[in-house]
């Protein structure tokens, strides 16, 4: 029996604020409505997701993201339950004859004290109609093992069936067989379009700041919208509005620190975190030791900012901020002086790419009923590739002196507005509406050349490239969770959008509905039917997530996305600890765009409307997840069979082929174990089947005849070099399987001022030489020794690499 | 140091290993070759080899003994014969513009695999002027080039596919004997090309930002943006040994000739890089591999001769 009432703690804090809403209405007379927010006692940190319950558990919802909840219960006489992962419940009896506010603060427990399933969580699994949601627990996610011991939220997301990484210690994520651009990374409600950092093996979203993360891979409510194949919905700490506090860490790839605290007890909180990577200081001395006049850099940074302010009761504003960006360059400054001329130049190449979002919301309580949301937000991505070359002499000699530089822009900016609304009517509906504006401007890749030749005289000044482009896009959406019968809880809704963009015009009803039917206690089964439509392409050419790849709108020769995915779903407890959930689902994909090919960003001739196939995907499988989270060994199993095609009419001869991350069975295991408080250990196994790989089977003689000017005519000349790889088929071979083990042991050692954690680990700890690429070459070694026939040689990135990182917090 | 050399740095001071793996890469049915370049101004000639497997040692062998027979208009037009290097020709047949021309090849173990293409027209060349410029402003020196103006007019309603080839013929003379040494340098910046040659490679014109940079012997384009339109290109003459008589080259190329050039042009692009997509070579050969495509050419010349 899943044991959903815990013991009273007669020291739990409970502040529960009676307020007369003096505005029942008739048709409601034997309901009353309680409302109110849910907080962590220590922090105030508003809980997502928190459960509350009536005690028959006739009645139940859970807080939204920002702790509000609404629940119509029978007048009378009433015992509610609030609960939340982590924390110990709260138990609130009243008697209920009128609407009603709470203010509930719940207190965290004791690890080890905890050894059953949380109401709240059956109710987001077993209970919600909602398919396809996985809420990550943040806070135990940080003592798992990750390379170089840089916690990732995106690679642990990886782990849960359904979702894949691009490759070796890669964060980029492929859901249910979707392309990266098609998952929505929301960061506090806003879109973030390139989340990697270092060519995606650490991902932008610094763990210190994040409060919450929710993972949606399918069965999309209406609220949702613009992707197709998955919303990560990352919810950024508000910061501790009683006291001050601070985390921090000194890891090998960076080093990060975080600061929280009340501007105004109770009232207003801050918070700010900062990262940066120190690999470029390290290195320098030894780039300087082989070549004086170079210098080599490559970082990364970034930093979040929050301020929230309580208003008033039912007032909040927030405000906050992320900034982040990769810094590479290499500089040669070479000085020299000959026949009485000094000669300089300097000569500079550098990429650059990064993130700024901003988010200035407006929490509003209407009334008891109504929570309202309201949200202005801009979100800039920039990409840069730039290479300049200065020559100057002195005295001057004309004809040396020059200048030249050129760069490479593009990037995507979006400036919104958006309103939420949440409505709980009545017993047994809960309605979700509101609409958003955007305001995007693309530039899909605009190149800028100056030279100055001669003196700095002769001026080449040119711009070309494909021109920004502007779009603008509305949307609407309207849903409602209800229960239509006894066992059967519904939500259905429909989100509409349109997408105007140059002189045309797209419009769009999105239809969704999810359903639950309730077996048993605690038996559900689900099934859900979305379409998704999307307005923004990603192109890219290369099988790693490199910040090369363009984001593009849908125009008038590339349409929209779209897509409809099926799932259905069954959860169930098992042994009162366990949760087992099963799901099944199939999803196509429409108007989907790859380069023709051979075609890449860099073909600044051609509009990139000319290079790029549209075509069509589909994919379909099962995914089993079964999920401990609470007690002194928590973690996860997860298995995923899947399948994934792609077909373009002028790619592959218009053939079907596997889309590169088809991946036929995949497994991830994660595993914390509390060994005392002083020790906690983590663990993860993942096993993967090979993915989809083009090779070429044959090589054959091609035309490559020679001009003959003596004849003016053609002659013919073959010889090994003129051999050409025959590609059969695109992805028709497969990759070597992939397997790791990743440990970590963490030590935390209580201080005076608070607390630091050592943290040991291994990545690969049997170091398995994983593919990263395989390919044909010849058969020679470093120094050029071997036969030099053909062979397939397969290139690994990371044997076992151990990791150490210092964590502290206060 | 460009970016990809960068990203490529990262990754290799990254890499664990490389090593020879035991991968099984099964050639499958193994394809007849048969690749042809028809032209106005030659005998024809096609060439027959057969595709190996990627793993064999050995190079791709030419047939000696397959069936090839030519037809013009659908008519028999003769059994080509076998030439050497796999070569089949059909003595004195020259090939005309406008006339469809189709090989039929029946090798060992392959049989109907067939081919056709018609030569386009050639378009003419309206004009290839000079013009002098200075290049350099020194206090010690001054220096020029020449630029050439070609003038074209794309032929209205049609897909042309153009190649364009400059060089200059010198005479050198050692020590009695006269050489022809011919030079097929020429730079540009004219962004209507598409794809380039130079040596013997092919490559896409992406990125063409130094004109100083860009050396080809060829360069291909298409009139997707010229059609029926009078137009001009651009060279800028290699200012080495500048003087001499210069030869210019229109070619127009059937449509899958041109096709095959642009994904030879990707494929040596992509290869050696890992990480982009492999590209399949544009081929017309019905049942086999290999392109089956010709061109037809203006000529034009003119003389620098600068003091």
């Amino acid at each position: 029996m899943i044991k959903l009432i815990k013991p009273y703690n007669l020291k739990i804090i409970v502040f529960v604020i009676f307020t007369l809403s003096g505005n029942i209405s008739p048709m409601f007379a034997q309901t009353a409505v309680v409302s109110g927010i849910v907080e962590d006692a220590g922090s105030g940190e508003k809980l997502i997701g928190a459960g509350i319950y009536n005690d028959d558990k006739t009645h139940g919802t859970v807080s939204n993201n920002y702790g509000f909840f609404s629940l119509t219960v029978p007048a009378g006489l009433t015992t509610l339950h609030f609960s939340y992962l982590g924390y110990k419940e709260t138990v609130v009896t009243a008697n209920l004859q009128k609407d009603t506010s709470f203010h509930i603060k719940l207190v965290p427990s004791l690890l080890l004290e905890e050894v059953t399933i949380s109401s709240d969580y059956l109710l987001k699994n077993i209970h919600s109609s909602q398919t396809g949601l996985i809420e990550l627990p943040v806070k135990s996610l940080i003592t798992l093992p990750y390379i170089m011991g840089e916690s990732d939220l995106l690679k642990a997301i990886q782990l849960m069936p359904g979702i894949q990484s691009g490759g070796e210690a890669s964060s980029g994520i492929y859901v249910r067989g979707g392309s990266p651009d098609q998952n929505l990374f929301l960061l506090d409600g806003v879109p973030v379009y390139n989340v990697n950092h270092l060519f995606g093996f650490v991902s932008v979203f610094n763990t210190s700041a994040i409060r919450n993360v929710s993972v949606l891979k399918g069965g999309f409510p209406a609220r949702y919208g613009g992707r197709l194949s998955s919303v990560i919905d990352i919810r950024m700490k508000e910061g501790n509005n009683k006291e001050f506090h601070g985390e921090g860490s000194i890891g090998v790839v960076a080093s990060k620190i975080s600061l929280e605290g009340p501007i105004i007890k109770d009232k207003t909180s801050f918070i700010v975190s900062a990262r940066r990577s120190y690999l470029d200081v390290l290195a320098q001395p030894v780039v300087k030791a082989i070549d004086d006049f170079a210098t080599v850099r490559y970082y990364l940074y970034d930093a979040n900012a929050k301020i929230n302010h309580q208003v008033n009761k039912n007032n909040r504003i927030f405000l906050s901020l992320y900034l982040g960006d990769d810094v590479g360059f290499y500089r040669y400054n070479d000085k020299y002086i000959y026949d009485e001329i000094k000669y300089t130049r300097q000569d500079k190449t550098g990429i650059q790419w990064g993130n700024i979002t901003t988010a200035l919301r407006w929490n509003s309580i209407i009334s008891n009923r109504l929570f309202a949301n309201t949200t202005l937000t801009c979100s800039r991505y920039r990409f840069k590739l730039y290479d300049t070359d200065k020559k100057t002499t002195e005295p001057a000699r004309p004809s040396i002196n020059s200048r030249y530089s050129w760069t490479y822009l593009s990037g995507v900016t979006d400036y919104s507005v958006k309103s939420e609304f949440d409505y709980a009517p009545s017993p047994g509906h809960y309605i979700r509406f509101g609409g958003s504006y955007t305001y995007h401007d693309f530039n899909p890749g605009t190149n800028e050349y100056h030279y100055q030749g001669a003196d700095y005289a002769d001026m080449v000044d040119k711009q070309f490239g494909t021109a920004s482009i502007t779009a603008s896009e509305i949307s609407f959406y309207i849903e409602d969770d209800f229960d239509l019968a006894e066992r059967l809880k519904v939500n259905a809704g429909a989100h509409a959008s349109s997408f105007f963009v140059r002189s045309e015009k797209y419009y769009s009803l999105q239809p969704r509905i999810s359903a639950r039917y309730l077996f048993a206690k605690n038996l559900s089964v689900k099934g859900s039917v979305a379409n998704m439509v999307q307005y923004i392409h990603l192109l890219t050419n290369s099988s790693v997530s490199l910040p090369t790849d363009l984001w593009l709108p849908a125009t008038d020769q590339v349409k929209p996305e779209n897509s409809w995915q099926y799932s259905a779903s069954v959860a169930f407890p098992v042994k009162n600890t366990l949760v087992v959930t099963t799901e099944v689902f199939y999803k196509t994909l429409n108007n989907i765009i790859e380069y023709q090919d051979g075609q890449t960003y860099l073909n600044s001739n051609a509009d990139w409307e000319t290079i790029v196939e549209t075509g069509k995907g589909w994919s379909y499988g099962l995914e089993w997840l079964i999920e401990k989270r609470e007690g002194k060994t928590t973690g996860w199993l997860g298995y995923t069979l899947a399948w994934s095609n792609r077909q373009f009419t002028a790619i592959n001869k218009g053939e079907v082929f596997p889309f590169k991350y088809d991946r036929r069975h995949d497994i991830s295991l994660a595993i914390i174990h509390k060994l005392s408080e002083k020790l906690d250990i983590g663990l993860v196994w993942v096993f993967g089947s090979g993915t989809a790989l083009t090779l070429p089977a044959q090589k054959f003689i091609s035309a490559l005849p020679l001009f003959n000017p003596q004849e003016s005519t053609y002659y013919w000349e073959h010889s090994v070099n003129q051999e050409i790889e025959y590609i059969k088929s695109r992805n028709s071979f497969r990759m070597p399987s992939y397997h790791r083990l990743d440990l970590s042991f963490n030590f935390h050692k209580p201080l005076k001022w608070g607390e630091r954690t050592l943290s040991l680990g291994l990545y690969n700890a049997y170091s398995r030489n994983n593919p990263f690429y395989i390919y044909i070459g010849q058969n020679y070694d470093w120094y050029g020794m071997g036969s030099g026939e053909p062979v397939v040689k397969k290139v690994s990135l990371f044997p076992v690499i151990p990791f150490i990182s210092y964590n502290f917090r206060f | 140091m460009n970016w990809q050399s960068f990203i490529l740095s990262v990754l290799f001071v990254m890499t664990a290993c490389e090593k020879i793996i035991d991968y099984p890469v099964s050639p499958g049915e193994l394809n007849v070759v048969v690749n042809s370049i028809l032209n106005t101004d030659s005998t024809i000639s096609v060439n027959i080899s057969k595709s190996v497997g990627i793993l064999d040692t050995s190079s791709a062998p030419y047939i000696h003994n397959a069936s090839v027979n030519l037809y013009e208009n659908n008519e028999p037009a003769g059994s080509m014969k076998y030439q050497g290097n796999g070569f089949y020709a059909l003595d004195g047949f020259v090939p005309e513009a406008g006339i469809e021309y189709a090989v039929a090849v029946n090798a060992p173990g392959k049989d109907n695999i067939r081919a056709s293409c018609m030569i386009p027209e050639p378009v003419p060349i309206i004009s290839a002027d000079t013009i002098l410029r200075l290049i350099d402003n020194d206090v010690y020196y001054k220096s020029y080039t020449y630029d050439v103006i070609l003038t074209v007019r794309d032929p209205p309603g049609l897909s042309n596919f153009y190649e364009i080839i400059l060089f200059q013929k010198t005479l050198y003379t050692y020590p009695d004997t006269v050489y022809s040494i011919y030079s097929r340098r020429f730079c540009t910046d004219d962004p209507v090309f598409e794809y380039y040659r130079i040596n013997n490679d092919v490559y896409p014109l992406a990125l063409n930002l130094d004109t100083e940079m860009l050396n080809a012997s060829a360069v291909y384009f298409s009139d997707k943006l010229l059609d029926g339109k009078k137009f001009t290109v651009k060279f800028s003459l290699e200012q080495w040994n500048i003087n001499g008589m210069y030869y210019i080259y229109l070619r127009s190329l059937t449509k899958d000739y041109y096709l095959y050039l642009a994904s030879l042009a990707y494929y040596n692009q992509a290869s050696g890089n890992p990480f982009s997509e492999r590209v399949q070579l544009h081929s017309n050969i019905s049942n086999g591999l290999g392109i089956f495509g010709g061109y037809s050419s203006a000529a034009d010349s003119f003389y620098v001769g600068m003091q």
